[in-house]
């Protein structure tokens, strides 16, 4: 069911919206890793080498679970909730710095002058619902389910 | 376990079938998106281009107070000037007074409403004999006049005329070339002695007739026409007037007449030129002093009438030449452009671009041409550097380009200078062909065969400069070859550049861009998507065929990110771990506040292995600095920030000074350097000012006389 669920149109759409501006941006950042850097140094959440691990993962992780969410459906329901997941952590951050008060560019697509305020929140909110909703219709309860989980595990 | 089928075979087929129209999805959305990121250029808050626009300009902001100021900017034709009226393109200082072209050329109006980066364009005629500039009859704007402002004639030798033009008065040198060659110089100042830490006061100037001897003495020292004591004290901007070998004169700045002579030397220094008190140590950085005389006709060249059609020297504005017809001064666009074009395509070739052995032998031979257009202050140019950008391309392509034609509104309209959008118009016009692109990375760069302009921005909050500079290929070490105009050529590693570099380009060729060069260009910009495409195919197939739980898809996905992480991290140049010194310039960038250690003695600057920085302007570095110090300003190149970073290195201690103790951009650029990795880095409190007054209170002045 589930496998013929996320090929409907509607997902198919829900997996452009969500996966096209994942691969948009990680193709942008990893043009121009620095800025990117520079983005996330922004923040003021973190320093040093963990903020440049998590840079270098968030710019692969865009494009790689970009690809997967848009062309590769079998991998779908996992990238989306892993997406979600992404996009709650945007949604944190700036609104973490917009209630620090910080006056900062949002980092979302490369070198540009975006600054964070509650449209880039919304957008973030507003994908990060959809990544979630159409991870929950894909997955739960058939796919990731704790029945299913443990039914593959042989314990039921 | 789920095994795999024949529909689950078919189901995959059409899944890559749909990968390859998504790829195109993607292709679309990204020029999408960066088509909608052109059109995010600078805006102006107000846009005035049109030549009958100064009639609306002046309408409608009747009631509100606003200022106009005049530059010249090109000519309309032999008796007209084309001037542009609003703040100049470098400059959106804003003036209050009424409505007069006062002494310092400004226009004053009765509007009170700010108009930066307002440029409008005006034609105005300029009677030479009167010094006074013509009403425009095309516009309803009249233009008063004192008879001290526009242009003049300079008193003692009125040869010489001096005006506003552009951003200040400039001298322009009416005298004959025979006149000028007469002049030969008898003295180089080096008998005279003045010691550093007897100066204090102000810049001054002085003419004297010595016996037939014309003595120019240009005395350029620190005092009050710091960057910081010139917002406080008018009349304190320096000045100075040299001649060269030729008798051209290569340097002029004068305020005001009425402070000109005695308020503009101060007491001291008064002293110390009338008792001949100089050293030649300070002659060298921070004094010039030439004595010219004519040979056969000393202070009798007054009288020489001035031919029509021979050019007049200006000194100030590149790229600009005067010449006088008839009783009236034309102002000629191009002169030091041409000569920035003419020696550009005497090293460079149409095909060498790419070459790196081209660079080795004939760097110094472009950037002596490109040096040719620079003006006392580089960073006063800024606005024009994509122009100058693309004038050097043309050369670069055996091409060239009037630099006055690309003096034009359409190519520049605002005092940041030219957008992308702007710049790509003034290629197209002038017979070259233009390719803008958004994110490009380093690979673009490497492929192209020809210039590229690049955009050296920065994020929303970084407060970068904005700025152009050219890319001219690749040394043999793999460094990016730059041509920062005006300043100089530099050698970057690409890295460096991407900390600067928004991405943004544009290729300039002298045939169009092919389809094939263009489907390249995307290419190159999706290799990580084709990357991500291959390792997920294989983990798709291999999941189909084994089977797999969401569960373990999790962890595949997972893994190819790691897998993509590390494939990231080895084959791309750009990766963090790789490049020490553009990380820790990316973090510079974001961290301000650093404390900093001061020091207030200055005999802590002199221990050995002190590097002293000075935070001061170039133009205020240039005339006088602490002994060995090295300049790095707020907002220096790329190649003199590595410069110093690596002299910062090598050093035990670094110490930062600006001007004063109020002077707060030591504390910035320590704290750049500091968050670069420079770990020993103390600021200077007193600054250069305080340096000055320490030394003259270590030094008696009866010590100094001897």
């Amino acid at each position: 069911m589930a496998k013929n669920l996320i090929n409907s149109w509607p997902m198919v759409a829900g997996r452009l919206i969500v996966g096209l501006p994942l691969i948009v941006s990680g193709l942008i950042h990893l043009a121009g890793p620095y800025f990117f850097l520079e983005a996330v140094l922004q923040y003021q959440l973190i320093r040093g080498l963990p903020a440049h691990f998590i840079a270098m993962l968030m710019m692969v992780s865009s494009v790689v679970l970009g690809t997967a969410i848009v062309f590769f459906p079998r991998m779908g329901p996992v990238s989306l909730g892993l997406s979600a997941v992404i996009f709650l952590s945007f949604v944190v951050a700036q609104v973490s710095a917009v209630v620090r008060g910080l006056n900062i560019a949002c980092g979302c697509f490369g070198a540009t002058n975006h600054q964070i305020g509650w449209m880039s929140i919304g957008l973030s909110v507003s994908l990060c619902t959809i990544a979630s909703v159409m991870y929950w219709k894909v997955s739960i309860p058939d796919q990731l389910s704790i029945s299913n989980v443990l039914t593959e595990k042989g314990s039921l | 376990m789920i095994k795999s089928t024949a529909k689950d075979d078919v189901v995959l087929r059409n899944r890559l079938i749909a990968g390859i129209v998504g790829i195109l999805l993607v292709a679309s959305l990204d020029m999408l998106a960066l088509e909608l990121r052109a059109q995010e250029q600078p805006t102006m808050v107000t846009s005035v281009n049109a030549w009958d626009s100064i009639d609306n300009l002046l309408t409608h902001q009747a009631g509100k107070e606003f200022d106009l100021r005049l530059s010249v900017v090109g000519r309309v034709n032999d008796s007209q000037l084309l001037l542009s009226v609003g703040p100049d393109l470098w400059n959106s200082r804003i003036y209050h007074a009424s409505k007069r072209l006062d002494e310092n050329g400004m226009i004053w109006t009765s509007h009170d409403e700010q108009l930066f980066g307002t440029k409008a364009l005006l034609k105005v005629s300029y009677d030479l004999e009167s010094g006074k500039p013509l009403v425009a009859p095309e516009h309803n704007v009249r233009l008063t006049s004192r008879p001290n402002s526009s242009l003049k004639r300079f008193g003692l030798f009125p040869e010489f005329y001096f005006g506003f033009v552009n951003s200040g008065y400039e001298l322009l040198d009416l005298r004959s070339e025979a006149v000028r060659q007469s002049f030969k110089l008898v003295d180089d100042g080096s008998d005279l002695a003045l010691r550093k830490e007897d100066i204090h006061g102000s810049v001054s100037l002085e003419f004297s007739n010595n016996q037939g001897v014309l003595r120019l003495v240009r005395i350029v020292v620190d005092c009050k026409q710091s960057t910081d004591a010139r917002l406080e004290t008018e009349w304190a901007e320096w000045s100075g007037f040299e001649l060269d070998d030729g008798g051209s004169i290569t340097g002029f700045r004068l305020l005001s007449k009425a402070k000109w002579k005695n308020e503009m030397i101060s007491e001291p220094l008064r002293k110390m030129l009338d008792n001949g008190v100089f050293s030649s140590e300070l002659l060298v950085k921070a004094v010039s002093v030439r004595v010219w005389q004519a040979e056969d006709r000393p202070l009798r060249f007054k009288n020489i009438p001035v031919p029509n059609g021979f050019p007049a020297h200006v000194i100030g504005e590149p790229g600009v030449k005067y010449e006088y017809h008839n009783g009236e001064l034309v102002l000629v666009v191009n002169q030091t452009a041409e000569e920035l074009i003419q020696g550009m395509r005497e090293v460079a070739g149409p095909s060498r671009i790419a070459d790196g052995t081209f660079w080795k032998t004939e760097i110094d031979k472009l950037l002596a041409a490109s040096s040719r257009n620079s003006r006392e202050n580089p960073d006063e140019v800024a606005g024009y550097c994509g122009l100058y950008s693309i004038a050097a391309a043309a050369a670069v392509h055996a091409k060239s380009i009037e630099f006055s034609k690309l003096l034009s509104s359409n190519y520049i309209q605002s005092t940041l200078g030219s957008t992308a959008k702007e710049l790509q118009q003034a290629i197209d016009d002038n017979g070259l062909f233009g390719q803008l692109v958004f994110h490009a990375s380093p690979v673009y760069l490497r492929n192209s065969r020809s210039p590229v302009l690049l955009h050296l921005g920065g994020n929303y909050s970084s407060g970068g400069p904005q700025h152009w500079v050219l890319y001219l290929g690749q040394d043999d070490a793999g460094n990016a070859v730059l041509l920062d105009t005006p300043q100089s050529i530099e050698t970057l590693p690409f890295a460096v550049l991407q900390t600067h570099w928004d991405g943004t380009a544009i290729t300039i060729s002298d045939q169009p861009v092919s389809r094939v060069a263009q489907v390249k260009t995307w290419l190159t910009a999706i290799v990580p998507l084709v990357v991500s495409v291959l390792l997920l195919a294989g983990a798709s197939l291999i999941v189909s065929r084994v089977g797999a739980s969401s569960l373990t898809s999790a962890f595949v996905l997972m893994g190819i990110i790691v897998v993509g992480c590390v494939i990231w991290s080895v084959f791309d140049a750009s990766a963090y771990w790789k490049n020490e010194t553009p990380v820790a310039l990316t973090e510079s960038k974001v961290r301000r506040e650093v404390a900093l250690d001061e020091v207030d003695d200055v005999d802590q600057l002199r221990k050995e292995g002190v590097l002293l920085v000075d935070a001061r302007a170039p133009r205020d570095f240039s005339m006088g600095s602490m002994p060995g110090a090295v300049n790095l300003p707020l907002n220096p190149t790329l190649g003199t920030l590595m410069s110093v970073v690596d002299q910062a290195k090598q050093a035990k201690r670094v110490v930062v000074y600006c001007q004063s103790e109020d002077c707060k951009w030591s504390h910035s650029v320590g704290g750049k350097l500091k968050t670069m990795g420079i770990e020993n880095v103390s600021v200077f409190r007193p600054g250069w000012r305080g340096f000055v007054e320490q030394m003259r209170a270590t030094k008696p002045s009866s010590e100094i006389k001897e």
